[in-house]
């Protein structure tokens, strides 16, 4: 289910990193090597050992949708990009397989749009490459 | 306390000058200002919506206070929560005997739109990235306590209902009306203007309507969502050897606690917030009581499904079990467990960093029987407690008032 990653990566254990590798569509994280606990995104000291004894590695990008919310009233950098009260978007929250929750985007499958119903179904990751540096984090139904 | 709602003509320093004003009405034998030797008050967005930081030296100069040094705890939406925990340290530590507590927030004069990402500030950065706003987070949790308890939108409606029955009943609310009497001035509105006048057999059809409570963030509607808000609170915190002088109620400090939390991708639940349960842990243990004891609350409601999750995480009732308790009416006025009697931040309102304050002012009213039309029934009422939740769940602050022997 997941993998190592090149041992060449010799980025730090940071939001920054975690956005490159993002840029080039790897979901990353850090595993403590003596809890063995997985932190998505990364974290460069881990909160349970107290410790910097971190490895990167990537996630499979495939876990469940286990909440989920769809938004009318958007803060003014998303009604920049055209959604509002009649172009409503998705966020929600996603159980990966390895075990940790990422917050993400969310769209549907062709048929429906994502709701209260699709809590329990299987997602995998997307990157939505926008005009911007980082790519949007997008998971959709398998 | 100041009155709760928007006021285009009044800024900070005229808000917490009138909740100033308030408190010196409400001392039984009154006190001299002098006698304050130092001000904790919390306020969250000043920075962000007025442009202007540093208000410990604004509101000091204004009530008159300097050179007496003044603190502002930041803790987004249980800003005052915090200060009124320092202002108990700073006396229990005997350093202080007569400290004045409060928080003000003064929203109003942004748009919906700025009042957001103001607001927006306090949440984790991972939940912006993912494009969640404040009620989105909220909207999230909803669905999460649907699924897991198989909740629906009906027992969030529960609580609407309830929360605007108590604050008919409260001449400070901001939203002083039953959902009853909103629906019928909505009709009334309609009829004046010569649109069709829409008909509701009942508030909760009236609830269930998209186009008179349009969704915000799916499952939460307008009426699951607190209103935006200007207004202050403030308290007199005093040493107890001394509080005969000011008072012959005066009432304890119990339990103080309080909390942190981490967002929707690290919290161990997300039906739970973890910090309020660390904050309601440490205050009960202080007080030497448990959730059985507490004989009413007010908890912070910024949206509806969040009372539902407090009240559980408060101990009141078994996690999965706040809706069930709230559709049986335990919640309400006359319900064992009355819960937010002022009208909760959903309708006496929410100028965040006064909120803290604010619930405290409203158990030290229930706790003094001087809450009128809302009192919580029974000559026997002694343990109260106030729960102040900031940001996503990452500040909590619980607070038990006993009254005095």
């Amino acid at each position: 289910m997941t993998q190592e990653t090149d041992v060449t990566s010799e980025r730090p254990f940071s939001d920054r990193s975690y956005a490159a590798f993002l840029g080039e569509e790897q979901l990353m994280g850090s595993r403590c090597q003596n809890c063995k606990q997985l932190f998505i995104p990364p974290r460069g000291l881990c909160p349970n050992c107290h410790t910097g004894n971190l490895s990167w590695e990537q996630a499979s990008g495939r876990g469940l949708l286990v909440a989920m919310t769809r938004m009318a009233m958007v803060s003014p950098d998303l009604a920049a990009e055209g959604y509002g009260g009649s172009r409503p978007y998705c966020s929600g929250v996603i159980q990966l397989d390895e075990g940790p929750r990422v917050v993400a985007r969310l769209e549907g499958s062709r048929d429906a749009e994502p709701d209260q119903d699709m809590i329990g179904q299987a997602m995998q990751v997307g990157f939505e490459h926008l005009d911007r540096e980082t790519p949007r984090l997008v998971f959709r139904p398998v | 306390m100041s009155g709760f709602g928007m006021f285009p003509e009044l800024d900070s320093k005229d808000l917490f000058l009138e909740a100033f004003g308030d408190l010196g009405h409400s001392v039984d034998s009154g006190f001299d200002p002098s006698e304050i030797e130092a001000l904790y008050f919390g306020n969250f967005t000043n920075d962000f919506f007025v442009g202007q930081s540093h208000w410990g030296a604004i509101l000091s100069d204004a009530l008159g206070l300097v050179p007496a040094p003044a603190t502002r705890t930041e803790g987004a939406c249980a800003s005052s929560g915090l200060a009124f925990r320092e202002a108990c340290f700073a006396i229990a530590s005997g350093f202080y005997d007569v400290v004045l507590v409060g928080g003000v927030e003064d929203m109003s004069k942004r748009s919906t739109a700025e009042v957001s990402e103001g607001l927006a500030l306090a949440a984790i950065p991972y939940e912006l990235d993912a494009g969640f706003n404040f009620p989105g987070v909220f909207g999230a949790i909803a669905s999460a306590y649907f699924d897991k308890y198989d909740a629906t939108r009906e027992h969030l409606i529960n609580v609407t209902i309830k929360s605007h029955e108590n604050a008919a009943r409260n001449p400070r609310a901001q939203l002083g009306k039953s959902v009853s009497q909103m629906m019928e001035s909505k009709a009334r509105r309609a009829a004046e203007r010569g649109h069709e006048t829409p008909v509701w057999s009942d508030p909760r059809e009236f609830l269930r309507d998209e186009k008179a409570n349009p969704v915000v963030a799916s499952p939460l509607h307008l009426f699951d969502c607190c209103p935006i808000s200007d207004g202050a609170a403030c308290l007199l915190l005093v040493a107890e050897e001394i509080a005969g002088r000011f008072t012959d109620h005066p009432l304890q400090v119990a339990g103080i606690g309080q909390g942190s939390g981490r967002g929707l991708q690290a919290a161990p639940e997300l039906t739970s917030f973890e910090a309020t349960r660390a904050a309601a842990e440490e205050a009960y243990q202080m007080a030497g009581l448990g959730p059985g004891d507490i004989q009413f609350a007010e908890v912070h409601d910024c949206f509806s499904i969040a009372e539902l999750i407090h009240i559980e995480d408060l101990g009141f009732f078994e996690a999965g079990h706040g809706h069930l308790a709230t559709a049986d009416g335990l919640t309400g006025l006359q319900g064992s467990m009355p819960i937010n009697t002022s009208g909760g931040l959903k309708c006496k309102g929410h100028p965040v960093g006064a909120t803290g304050a604010a619930q405290l002012v409203e158990v030290w009213q229930q706790l003094r029987q001087q809450a009128k039309d809302r009192q919580v029934p029974g000559n026997d009422l002694s343990i109260g407690l106030a729960h102040n939740l900031g940001g996503t769940g990452g500040t909590s602050s619980v607070t038990i008032l006993r009254r005095g022997a």
